[in-house]
């Protein structure tokens, strides 16, 4: 009769590494891709979501040409595509720096600064068109002026906004980032610290037959990948993530491309785990599983 | 004693090796799923909660629009008896009494019987001294260039234009255009011709503008319930 306590102690020990594996990939993810501002850059370049938020940016102006007179050259001729790339930057960067507690909201706080040329340009074109008409500089003047240029500088700003970071703010859910942004170096350092000590204690359970170490290593790390990569590509496959409604193409391409990026990421990860559990099985079977579980 | 230490050694069951892994996967997967009911649900209120406002298809121009709750859309009647020729029902002021559509400049508004500014921001106004729709002469709509009416020069030669209402269905064709005088009354004024004369003011960026543009679009199809 094999000894039933190790095994069962082996086996318990494998489901507790399943989850410490699994919450040290999610630190790792976390840390190193998660709460990093260029990795949201990164996903934008990747899914040409700078360039169909500019598009979106000049059909809103160029639409609204019929209703105001104003020709969309005035904006989108100070508001480049360079200009406003800069300006989603700033705005993802502004969102991190008040997510690690730089900056009380997540407003884009160089924004007025962008929108210097907008402001110019609008100004121009008002000169220009009343000195064409004769028109006296009155108040009237100087409040339709600065009402456009309100209207313009708030549709920019909320077309930049490409992950709606004032909307996620509002309802709260940038207080929670900025609560786990504090304890993610302890929840990395956990988290391996955790696997590390449980690996150890299957190399001291199995000491006297360390395939037997490879054999529940692979069971656990095998569990959390094949889970993990099932599911990346279920999601990928069924085009999960295509099915949010979100109208405005610029953000949806944002969103989606965001999620599909970091199910690729798991799938990478986990795909590299699935083959350090393979290596590992294969390791206990060519040392023979004679001495698993027998002391 | 070596054999003693031989006998003790025993192999673990094939079964129990090969089953273990399985088992294990489906213990932590099923904790897993469990567990991760949570986050899933947060995540699908973060989706709701960031973009169940860009959900709304609304344009800018529609940003200074008010939307009137109690809209009637008069609906096209299926399976109802229709003839050209009936009896119109004369609005009160101030009455929604027809809904316009047109489809080239993806237009769909309500309108109003009367004008007035409060009327003028929730749709289009009806002349009180112009033909109700359906009845001889000339009907003669307007709503603000900066609202409902912001692409009314996009109209064309040949398009079409629906207006529905609670007696019946009239379809009318654009004609021609004409860009005129506020004090010009030529083109919104009564005569013996049939048609429907939608108008509103040239866009101006400062002050108000002195001149108007109209559509006028002649009847082709005209279905009155029976």
């Amino acid at each position: 009769m094999y000894k039933l306590r190790n095994y069962l102690l082996c086996a318990f020990t494998a489901i507790l590494l399943f989850f410490a594996a699994f919450a040290a990939e999610g630190a790792f993810v976390m840390k190193k891709y998660a709460l990093v501002p260029d990795t949201y850059k990164y996903i934008l370049k990747l899914n040409g979501s700078y360039e169909k938020a500019y598009n979106e940016l000049c059909r809103q102006f160029e639409s609204e040409e019929n209703a105001t007179g104003i020709p969309a050259s005035v904006y989108t001729d100070a508001v480049t595509e360079d200009v406003f790339k800069s300006m989603i930057d700033s705005q993802i960067d502004s969102a991190f720096d008040c997510i690690y507690g730089n900056a009380p909201t997540v407003e884009n706080t160089s924004s007025e600064e962008q929108l210097k040329v907008l402001k110019t340009s609008i100004e121009k074109f008002f000169d220009e068109y009343a000195k064409s008409i004769n028109y006296q500089k009155d108040e009237a003047y100087f409040q339709k002026l600065d009402s456009v240029y309100a209207s313009a500088s708030e549709k920019v700003t909320d077309t930049a906004d490409v992950y709606q970071l004032n909307k996620i703010a509002k309802a709260g859910f940038i207080n929670t980032a900025s609560k786990l942004v504090r304890y993610s170096d302890k929840i990395f350092n956990v988290a391996f610290g955790i696997t590390g000590f449980l690996l150890l204690v299957l190399i001291i359970a199995n000491i006297k037959g360390i395939s037997g170490f490879f054999y529940w290593m692979s069971i656990s790390f095998g569990s959390v990948s094949a889970l993990m990569v099932a599911g990346s590509i279920v999601l990928k496959h069924s085009h999960y993530f295509n099915r949010f409604a979100i109208k405005a193409q610029h953000i949806y391409s944002s969103i989606t491309g965001a999620c599909y990026y970091y199910t690729d990421l798991l799938l990478m990860i986990n795909a590299a785990v699935l083959a350090v559990s393979v290596i590992s099985m294969i390791i206990f079977w060519v040392a023979g599983r004679k001495k698993v579980s027998v002391q | 004693m070596a054999e003693t230490k031989q006998k003790n050694e025993k192999h673990t069951p094939l079964p129990v090796v090969i089953i273990t892994p399985f088992l294990i996967f489906a213990i932590c997967a099923a904790i897993t799923v469990v567990l991760g009911i949570t986050p899933y649900n947060k995540f699908q209120t973060y989706i709701h909660v960031s973009f169940s406002d860009s959900m709304k298809n609304t344009t800018s121009a529609a940003d200074s629009i008010t939307v009137s709750e109690n809209i009637n859309t008069f609906e096209s009647k299926s399976g109802v008896k229709t003839s050209s020729e009936g009896k119109v029902v004369i609005p009160s002021f101030g009455q929604q009494y027809a809904m316009l559509s047109c489809e080239a400049i993806n237009l769909y508004v309500p309108v109003y019987w009367g004008s007035s500014e409060e009327l003028l921001k929730n749709g289009a106004c009806q002349l009180t001294a112009s033909a109700v729709i359906g009845d001889k002469g000339n009907s003669v709509i307007d709503a603000h260039v900066n609202t409902f009416f912001a692409d009314l020069n996009k109209l064309k030669e040949g398009d079409e234009v629906k207006i529905n209402t609670s007696y019946g269905e009239f379809t009318y064709k654009v004609k021609n255009t004409a860009t005129f005088e506020k004090t010009d009354k030529k083109y919104i004024s009564q005569d013996k011709t049939d048609k429907l004369t939608l108008y509103t003011c040239v866009k101006q960026v400062l002050g108000s503008s002195t001149q108007r543009y109209a559509v006028i679009c002649e009847p082709v199809d005209t279905k009155f319930y029976s």
